[in-house]
């Protein structure tokens, strides 16, 4: 009985990590797969929602000799709803505005850049917020440390197999409604503008359709995911900290595996591969035990995953493009609940 | 301490220059942004390493079988890789680059572990240079080995490069590639010789760039160069894609630049670790107000100015804030 | 030449060079609304050029374009299609990942749904226009005679029906002025009678047509006025028939 608690323990933890993934390449999809946009710094908005997000949800810690401390806002501020903080709310709400408005500034200078300038382009702000500014902010965002004691919504104390297992059915929920909204979306005038657009801009434009504008609203909305996703990894972690430990150029390009694996522009395929990444991490991790590995294999698998990864990537793009699921072509469906009036 | 900053910058820039000539010809003739350079310069500082403590021979002849070693490694990936990319645009080559990047970084770990290592070179002292700092009458230090070898070695390497680009076929073909590689191949270039040449010129560079930052930082470890290589693509960025003249000059630019951060935030209390901000501050700002960087190449894709669009972009919302209000 | 009566789009003197050569060198014209002009001149006369300046594919170097009292040089190519001045692509540039009754449908000009807030809360409003849209988007299809295709893809669509499906693209904008580059350029001659009957048939109904094209036959029976272009300016302007016989035109033609 108690194997078993702590196998679903286990299994919780990871299914919420392949959540938390799943909405960083269900954003990146949208800005990648739908408009064509190559956004190589996903780790500063998914790193801004998780480090806005535990703001959120701790108190202010002063900065003191031993640690750097960090902002933060006293929790006895926010009333309880169903014996659960609505700092949670606030928290996610407010992570997925700031990555949002981060976007917002990077795109409009950047946007206009073909792919791969724009890619070095996010690349250099990612690193100028998180490298340079989230890591050297003591007062504020706790500095190389980071914040710690970041606490999830449901807290079952010592029954750990429930907090992991309330926590994996909340991102679940989360994931799944932002699935459909997206596919929603994507199945909307909207996406059906945005398919052009990315197709062939000029032509578009040619048809008086605001790229520029358009573009803009993609990147920001899924930056804005990428910022949700974010601060469901703090809570997950239960702190954060900066680079390199988190939000790492690595990162990024572990979404990108993801959503290249599953198939740019497929959602599904998408959610699909979101089960790869944290599957590698789970099963070198569990590797050691599993097959009663020594060193130095223990630790060297963690690095041929990578290298694992890495071949596939190359052969993804040099043999199948398209990833393993192709892209849906779709017609704008009007959905079956709007009923008209 | 200005000039000191200066100097330190110059011999930043020697390290650096190499990795960034290679990259910015990489760019400037394949048309892709080459992410595994980082990681092409630690493999040729780990060889390096190899060749020193398996064959116990000098640093030297390290350095010259490394850059063997990668530029016909760089000449493999161009084959098995690469060349089928050919025709697809920047980004499929580009994640390609990411992909090598992680197999060589880890290769790497898996070989050496994450530990740093040392050439194992005795470094003496650091020694005044007889130059005095015409603000501060203080005497300027550069250490004769980590200080002198690295800018005589960038010169050598510079001066040979330069020869190559501008009296050789090959060069001359290099150039002509890069511009307009159509009309290169119309005019008998044999295009694809060039692009295998521009692989083993460019990893001979990560090479020889890995070794000397190796030696700089007195240690490698398996980020080594990732851990530079925003800093080399400012560079290249600065400078402009395609022209390594560009890529020096951008090099020399970015190192003073970010050593000079350092009296500069001693004077305004700014603490040291913002110094990041100057390359990639300096990267973001030209890809925003001049893309093609200092030498000017022709980027290869429409762009407006800036202020145009920014100004279009307010004209649009101030149309769409009063079609709001109705 | 003549600005007389009320010009619904007027360039004056209008300059745009490319390094050192002049494409369009002040080059002052007017369109008459509600008539086929024609524009010819031999290649390199500045005639592309000119129709990417009208539609903001370039901003001017010096002088003015105007949409009745309105300057419209300098601005992005999508606004000035929403002010109604629309530019056909001279090799159609239809959407291939598109069905072609939503090549149509995307065509539409301010559709709420295509914000992406309004998108999301599938507003009523949203979905009405869709059926709107959808109606006229069939109607015109079955003036084009592709009504039976509306399910094929982009892809799927000969060069015939891709020129066919460009004019009606064009269409669902409602423009005022359509700048077609060469509309009937290596089409077969019943689809040529049908594109131009159905220019004609806008015509008559109110659109102004500006045309570049070669066929001097198409020229002399379909366009109402015709200007001919050289070394980036008009140099005649009138009837067909007066332009076609004008010494200085055929002097351009045969110089080159």
């Amino acid at each position: 009985m108690v194997e078993a608690v702590g196998v679903v323990a286990d299994l919780a933890s990871f299914g919420a990590l392949v959540g938390i993934f799943a909405m960083l390449a269900l954003a990146l999809n949208l800005q990648w797969g739908k408009t064509g946009l190559f956004n190589a710094g996903i780790a500063a908005f998914w790193g801004l929602g998780a480090y806005v997000a535990s703001m959120i949800v701790t108190d202010p810690v002063p900065t003191a000799l031993a640690r750097p401390g960090h902002w933060g806002i006293d929790q006895a501020a926010f009333p309880s709803v169903f014996g659960v903080s609505t700092s949670f709310t606030v928290a996610i709400i407010v992570a997925a505005i700031a990555a949002g408005v981060l976007a917002f500034f990077i795109a409009i200078p950047t946007m206009r850049l073909r792919a791969d300038y724009f890619a070095i382009a996010t690349l250099g702000f990612a690193e100028i917020v998180m490298n340079v500014f989230v890591k050297n902010l003591p007062g504020v965002t706790g500095g190389v440390e980071g914040i710690t004691g970041v606490p999830r919504p449901f807290e079952f104390g010592s029954e750990i197999w429930k907090t992991n297992l309330s926590y994996f059915l909340l991102i679940a929920i989360v994931t799944v409604v932002l699935f459909f909204l997206l596919e929603r979306l994507v199945r909307s005038p909207w996406g059906r503008v945005l398919q052009a657009v990315r197709e062939d801009e000029d032509a578009a434009q040619a048809l008086g359709k605001d790229t520029f504008s358009l573009k803009l609203q993609s990147f920001v909305l899924g930056a804005a995911i990428m910022g949700l996703s974010g601060a469901f990894f703090a809570f997950w972690l239960r702190g954060v900290s900066p680079p390199p430990n988190s939000f790492t150029a690595a990162d990024t390009f572990a979404v990108w595996v993801i959503v290249i694996i599953g198939g740019s522009g497929n959602n599904r395929g998408v959610l699909a591969g979101a089960f790869v990444v944290p599957f590698l991490e789970y099963f070198s991790v569990r590797a050691k035990s599993w097959f009663d590995l020594g060193e130095p294999l223990a630790t060297q698998i963690f690095y041929f995953r990578l290298i694992a990864i890495g071949i596939v990537l190359i052969l993804l793009v040099m043999w199948r493009p398209q990833g393993i699921f192709p892209e849906p072509k779709h017609v704008a469906k009007r959905p079956r609940w709007v009923v008209g009036r | 301490m200005v000039f000191q900053a200066l100097l330190n910058g110059l011999v930043e820039a020697s390290v650096i220059v190499l990795a960034a000539m290679g990259l910015s010809l990489i760019y400037g003739v394949k048309k892709f942004p080459n992410f595994a350079h980082g990681d092409m310069m630690t493999i040729g500082a780990y060889f390096a390493l190899w060749t020193t403590s398996t064959l116990q021979a000098g640093i030297v002849v390290g350095l010259i079988v490394s850059m063997v070693f990668l530029a016909i490694l760089s000449v493999i990936f161009e084959f098995m890789i690469f060349s089928r990319l050919e025709g697809r645009g920047p980004v499929a080559p580009l994640i390609a680059s990411v992909g090598l990047a992680l197999i060589l970084q880890n290769a790497i770990r898996v070989a050496y572990g994450t530990g740093q290592i040392t050439y194992g070179i005795p470094l003496p002292d650091s020694w005044v240079s007889g130059l005095y700092d015409p603000l501060t009458g203080q005497q300027v230090w550069i250490n004769p080995l980590q200080g002198v070898v690295p800018l005589v070695f960038a010169f050598i390497v510079v001066l040979l490069i330069t020869f190559i680009l501008q009296f050789t076929k090959l060069g001359k073909a290099m150039r002509a590639t890069a511009d307009n590689p159509d009309l290169a191949r119309v005019t008998g270039i044999d295009v694809r010789l060039v692009r295998y040449a521009t692989w083993a010129l460019s990893g001979a560079l990560a090479a020889a760039g890995g070794v000397m930052l190796g030696f700089r930082l007195n240690g490698i470890q398996p980020l080594l160069g990732s851990s530079v290589l925003l800093l080399v693509f400012a560079a290249v960025i600065l400078g402009g894609i395609g022209s390594p003249y560009g890529a020096m000059l951008g090099a020399l630019v970015i190192s003073i630049a970010q050593n000079l951060f350092f009296p500069f935030a001693v004077l305004t209390n700014t603490p040291v670790q913002f110094v990041l901000i100057v390359p990639f501050g300096i990267m973001v700002l030209v890809l925003l107000l001049r893309p093609q960087g200092l030498a000017g190449r022709p980027l290869g894709f429409d762009l407006p100015p800036l202020r145009a669009e920014l100004r279009k972009l307010l004209e649009s919302f101030s149309h769409s804030w009063r079609r709001l209000r109705g | 030449m003549t600005t007389e009566g009320t010009s619904i789009l007027r360039t004056e003197r209008v300059t745009k060079a490319f390094g050192g050569i002049r494409a369009v060198d002040g080059c002052t014209l007017a369109i008459q609304p509600g008539k086929i002009t024609g524009l010819i001149g031999p290649n390199g006369a500045g005639k592309t050029t000119l129709f990417n300046l009208i539609a903001g594919l370039y901003a001017p170097d010096e002088g003015s374009i105007s949409l009745r009292d309105e300057r419209i040089d300098g601005r992005p190519p999508f606004e000035i299609v929403q002010k109604g001045v629309v530019k056909t692509f001279q090799i159609p540039r239809e959407f291939r990942n598109l069905t072609v009754l939503e090549n149509l449908m995307v065509a539409s000009p301010g559709h709420p749904g295509e914000r992406a807030v309004s998108a999301l809360i599938g507003w009523k409003r949203v979905w009405d226009r869709e059926e709107t849209i959808r109606k006229k988007a069939l109607d015109i299809l079955s003036l084009v005679e592709l009504d039976r295709l509306s399910d094929a893809y982009g892809s799927e669509l000969s060069g015939g029906q891709k020129k066919l499906l460009e004019l009606a693209r064009t269409l669902m904008v409602d423009p005022k002025v359509v700048l077609l580059d060469e509309p009937v350029a290596g089409v077969n001659p019943t689809l040529t009678g049908k594109l131009l009957g159905i220019i004609e048939g806008l015509r008559d109904r109110g659109t102004t047509f500006f045309m570049i094209e070669h066929d001097m036959d198409v020229v002399m029976e379909r366009c109402d006025r015709v200007i001919a272009m050289h070394q980036g300016r008009p140099i005649a302007e009138g009837e067909p028939e007066e332009v076609r016989h004008n010494e200085l035109v055929m002097e351009a033609y045969l110089g080159g």
